[in-house]
């Protein structure tokens, strides 16, 4: 309870509010680090699945990416990538934590747009490429709109990830809400430190929120699309 | 082939040649095609040297059991499957050429399973090849509506609405739509009415009979089904394991004289019965009728009967319509007709009753003949049960020796059966005056 009182009193302190070691700033920063994590996995991870999706050739890359991605620690990754940030003459404070959280965010976008390609009826690719869709057209103009649900689902869970770990961040020295938790750490202040960890827990809710209404704007129209294609929320499809 | 001629539903290839509107379709041949699948020599073989020529407007079935390749034949068609040997040609040019999705525009095309894309409207599914085509806007939205109606959709009722919001046949009826949306010479349908309920597949049947009546197309029609085969065909071609043709001829044909026992087998030992579906009560010629007039005595319509004294006269009232049978055995001559003392006038047959119909009626009604009635329900005379069988009789009688039948165990000569069609006679191909269906 005692603590309790702390990390409100904590947050009550107008001090913590400005400046740049202050709520809005640090928030900022982390949601900035990870909007450009996730961009930069995004713009890597969804063109490769699609392709592999549309063709069914390469799948066996995408599960040994997969896997490995899922298979590293990122808090391992990070420690890797600083030596290298380093040799390079680049900021290691925030060049590593960005890359840490490419690699994190890609697994589960790749697996999803490839997953969520296949998992699109065979027939009904068949009948449009009977119609005389190019396999660009059968791509953009069916598979693509029907894996829409499963592949805002990978971004979904890509996002909510880097969000939560993006406070490793500080560590390397980097910004951010994981500072208050390194920061209260290294002082002793569990205050700071609860409340770092609060600020991150309630980031990721939104962030999961967000994506919610992302997924809901951009579901595909006509209840079978809904019904059958889209996985429940949270589950990433089958890798 | 008298039972063609008959049936009403035959062409001629020259006749689909002139008729304006059969110019839209487009003849088929497969020569020599071959179809291996694996990479290597010895993969197994799906369709084995198959030969078949489809007139322009025909409709050919292609029927069999499970692994015959008539689906990969068909598939073939369209390149979505390239032959490993021989060649196809639509309208005497050879397909291999063609720039595969050019080709697959002008074809249309349905699958059991329909694949109407979820996620958009019925009018958006339907103008999927005009769009590609890259007719403008209001060409395409005035072909969709007309096309819905056309198969039997209310476009008010369906343009905006998605595929999950339809039944089964709705969808189906949508896919037939679709696949004529630009107005293709041809038609491919893979088991189009395999996944509806047997009352909606006769339907639909139904329906695309009178669809192609109207429109006259070329169709390739894959089935399982042999007597929706029989049904829809003008052409069938029985496939059978290892992808050979086992027999290529019009379905009263194949009836009457199965090329080999594996056919004979496939059409069933009910094929005499089969045979009668193809015909109807109206090619019939029926027996006279003795009339009585309801009110008017006895006596006129034994007259009218003349010599033989029947015992039975048809009382039919005054505007002609049949209302039951009256026992005049016994009737004085100056009685006059009377309806309460009638038995009900059955069975009734209409002209377009088809003959197995009939012969079900008949045998149910212990032998009585059956009253044929036009569609005002006014005699046009009596039909038995032996009238129905000596039908049957007479085609087979008149049939003679058939130079046209394709030898057991894979015909190798094309142009003997490419004779076939051309030997028929018949209205089909020239289509009902004012059909719909705007330049493509």
């Amino acid at each position: 309870m005692e603590l309790l009182a702390q990390v409100l009193a904590w947050f009550g302190d107008p001090a913590h509010w400005q400046g740049t070691d202050g709520i809005p700033t640090r928030v900022l920063e982390h949601v900035e680090a990870s909007g450009l994590s996730v961009l930069v996995a995004a713009t890597l991870a969804l063109p490769l699945g699609l392709a592999v999706g549309h063709t069914g050739r390469g799948a066996f890359l995408v599960g040994s990416i997969a896997n490995l991605g899922r298979a590293l620690p990122s808090f391992a990754l990070l420690l890797m990538l600083i030596p290298i940030a380093v040799n390079l003459r680049l900021d290691f404070s925030t060049w590593p934590i960005l890359g840490a959280m490419v690699l994190l965010a890609i697994p589960p976008m790749l697996t999803n747009a490839y997953a969520g390609i296949r998992a699109v009826d065979r027939d009904l690719v068949e009948a449009a490429r009977g119609m005389g869709l190019s396999g660009l057209q059968v791509l953009l103009r069916l598979e693509l709109p029907l894996a829409t649900p499963v592949i805002v689902t990978g971004a979904r869970l890509a996002a909510v990830q880097v969000v939560a770990t993006y406070t490793l961040g500080a560590v390397a020295g980097g910004g951010g809400l994981g500072r208050y938790i390194y920061d209260g750490f290294a002082t002793q202040d569990t205050a700071r430190m609860v409340a770092g960890a609060t600020l991150v827990a309630l980031l990721a809710i939104a962030t999961d929120v967000a994506f919610g209404g992302v997924a809901r704007l951009t579901a595909p129209r006509g209840a079978t699309a809904r019904r059958s294609l889209a996985p429940p929320a949270g589950e990433p499809g089958a890798a | 082939m008298a039972e063609n001629t008959l049936r009403g539903r035959a062409l001629s290839a020259t006749d689909a040649g002139t008729s304006p509107r059969a110019r839209r379709a487009a003849t088929v041949a497969l020569e020599h095609v071959s179809k291996r699948f694996g990479d290597r020599a010895d993969g197994q073989l799906a369709v084995d040297d198959l030969d078949l020529f489809v007139p322009a407007g025909a409709t050919c079935v292609l029927v069999g059991p499970s692994g015959c390749g008539k689906t990969t034949t068909l598939r073939m068609v369209n390149r979505l499957i390239e032959p490993s040997g021989g060649r196809i040609l639509i309208d005497g040019a050879p397909i291999a050429g063609r720039d595969p999705t050019e080709l697959r525009r002008g074809i249309g095309y349905v699958i059991q399973q329909v694949g109407l894309f979820p996620h958009q409207t019925i009018a958006e599914n339907v103008e999927v090849v005009p769009r590609l085509l890259g007719w403008p806007a209001a060409r395409r939205r005035e072909r969709v509506e007309e096309l819905l109606r056309l198969v039997g959709l209310d476009p008010a009722r369906h343009l905006r609405r998605y595929p999950a919001e339809l039944s089964g046949g709705e969808r189906q009826r949508v896919g037939v739509a679709r696949a004529l949306a630009a107005d293709p010479p041809l038609l491919l349908m893979d088991e189009p009415f395999g996944a509806v309920d047997p009352i909606v597949r006769a339907r639909l049947q139904e329906e695309l009979l009178r669809l192609q009546r109207e429109l006259g197309k070329t169709i390739l029609f894959v089935t399982h089904d042999i007597d929706e085969a029989i049904r829809m065909g003008d052409l069938v071609a029985v496939m059978r394991q290892g992808g050979t043709l086992a027999q290529f001829a019009p379905p009263a044909e194949l009836l009457a004289r199965p090329a080999s026992d594996f056919v004979a087998r496939f059409v069933g030992t009910d094929r005499a019965l089969k045979r009668l579906t193809l015909r109807r009560v109206g090619e019939l010629t029926p027996a006279s009728v003795p009339l009585a007039v309801a009110g008017e005595p006895v006596g006129a319509g034994r007259a009218r009967a003349g010599s033989g004294a029947p015992g039975r006269l048809l009382l039919v009232d005054r505007e002609g319509h049949a209302v039951g049978w009256l026992d005049a055995r016994g009737l004085p001559d100056d009685r006059p007709a009377d309806v309460a003392a009638a038995q009900p006038p059955t069975p009734l047959l209409q002209p377009e009753t088809t003959l197995r119909d009939a012969l079900s009626l008949l045998l149910d009604a212990a032998g009585s003949p059956g009253i044929v009635v036009d569609g005002a329900g006014r005699p046009m005379g009596l039909v038995t049960v032996e009238a129905i069988t000596a039908a049957l009789q007479d085609v087979d009688g008149d049939a003679g020796p058939d130079t046209r039948q394709a030898p057991p165990g894979g015909p190798s000569d094309p142009s003997a059966r490419r004779d076939a069609p051309g030997a028929m006679d018949g209205d089909r191909g020239r289509p009902a005056a004012g059909t719909p269906l705007p330049g493509g």
